[in-house]
């Protein structure tokens, strides 16, 4: 196991180094679940009680760059990190990947992989049972369904740690990047190419953008040029509803807080605490929700490639 | 009920014009966050309704059926997330007008 988390770790450092803050690394399709693709960051955004004391000397600033100030992705302070270019993102999303690799180590190790699963692999099994039963079978069939979990695995677990890592106070939600999120998008994009080039033909699949067999000739270029446009608006899609979901909620989280200090009154926390207590268990739910939706889509447009009927 | 109907909505644009006018002396820069508010809200409404009449006709399918309710659940789900992702590039474009302005 160690031998494997060095390896993963040195690879995940080495894609991280490839890339210029900001952006993120395509993960190679993995054959087991476990791989995630990673970079780093380290500073990363505070909730507002943290936040209190060093606001409470800046008046000159808007409320609006403040939250924007914890929103952002940015450089790090730190001189190793700048010379490498590694930004908050970049940090969480090694974070993520180390995490995962660790636990879904843990979890397959040899002792635990004979008889009833139970501990960590019996959660993780439910999961990853959920996923191929429940995503993966009914949108590609069991042949396909069996050889794509993992990438979906990889996909709902990279993109669950991710957002529950910006839960912890004090860190940074690498999914609430557009950057992070585009790059999951074309990861899916090129899914989806492949999949409609494996199930169809490469002349199959560009011949069934014209349309069904028996749409009048004259409307053939407009419905080649519909289909394009939707071939790449679905992971456009995808990017924006997983990005602006998470930034929506900790927005909402930090606009809560920071009405104590518009009406500079303590008393005001009576109200704005619980209501951020409230909002950020509605975020919770919205990690898992967004996590599974993105998964599911990118499923279901996968399979209606691979599986188009004539 | 339809002429009172009308009345309301001439009473609150006439009541509207001058908030209008005010918001636009303070500079003229301020009127784009009514209308990434108005935009926003806008939005919700769309959702509200959608997810709404989704989940009305999914739970009467699911009562005159309830051994199907496993497969309707499934068939629900996808429209589901997309009409809450449309809502939420809606949100998203609020956000760009009040960050980047």
């Amino acid at each position: 196991m160690t031998a494997r988390i060095l390896l993963s770790l040195l690879l995940a450092v080495g894609l991280g180094f490839a890339q210029e803050h900001g952006a993120e690394t395509p993960a190679p399709e993995a054959a087991h679940v476990e791989e995630s693709h990673a970079e780093d960051g380290d500073h990363g955004e505070e909730h507002g009680e943290a936040h209190g004391e060093e606001h409470g000397g800046e008046h000159d600033e808007s409320f609006s760059s403040v939250i924007m100030h914890h929103i952002v992705n940015a450089p790090l302070e730190n001189e190793f990190a700048r010379q490498w270019g590694i930004s908050k993102a970049v940090l969480m999303m090694l974070i993520s990947a180390a995490a995962l690799i660790l636990l879904f180590g843990m979890a397959m190790r040899s002792s635990r992989l004979t008889g009833a699963p139970k501990g960590v692999t019996n959660a993780l099994e439910a999961l990853v049972v959920y996923i191929r039963d429940e995503v993966a079978y009914p949108a590609m069939g069991k042949r396909w369904g069996r050889k794509l979990t993992p990438f979906l695995c990889t996909l709902f677990f990279f993109i669950l740690t991710c957002n529950l890592m910006g839960m912890i106070p004090g860190s940074y939600t690498a999914t609430s990047n557009l950057n992070v999120t585009a790059t999951l998008a074309l990861i899916t994009l090129a899914m989806i190419i492949i999949g409609g080039v494996i199930g169809q033909g490469l002349g199959g699949y560009i011949g069934h953008m014209a349309g069904p067999p028996g749409t009048p000739t004259a409307i053939v270029p407009l419905v080649f040029l519909i289909e394009v446009l939707s071939l790449f608006v679905k992971p456009i899609a995808l990017m924006i509803r997983l990005g602006a979901n998470m930034t929506a909620g900790h927005i909402v989280i930090l606009v809560m807080l920071s009405f104590i200090f518009v009406f500079k009154s303590v008393w005001m926390g009576l109200l704005s605490v619980p209501l951020a207590v409230a909002i950020t268990i509605l975020e919770i739910i919205v990690a898992f929700i967004q996590a599974y939706v993105f998964t599911l889509l990118s499923a279901i447009f996968i399979g209606m490639g691979l599986h188009t009927d004539h | 009920m339809q002429a009172t109907t009308k009345l309301l909505l001439l009473t609150a644009i006439l009541l509207a014009t001058p908030m209008m006018a005010m918001a636009q002396d303070g500079g003229g820069s301020t009127l784009h966050y009514m209308g990434a508010g108005l935009g926003a809200g806008i939005a919700t409404i769309g959702a509200g309704i959608g997810i709404g009449k989704l989940t009305a006709a999914a739970t009467e399918s699911i009562a005159r059926q309830p051994q199907a309710a496993k497969d309707i659940t499934a068939a629900f789900q996808l429209p589901l997330f997309l009409l809450e992702g449309v809502a939420v590039i809606a949100l998203a474009v609020c956000f760009v007008i009040i960050f980047t302005t």
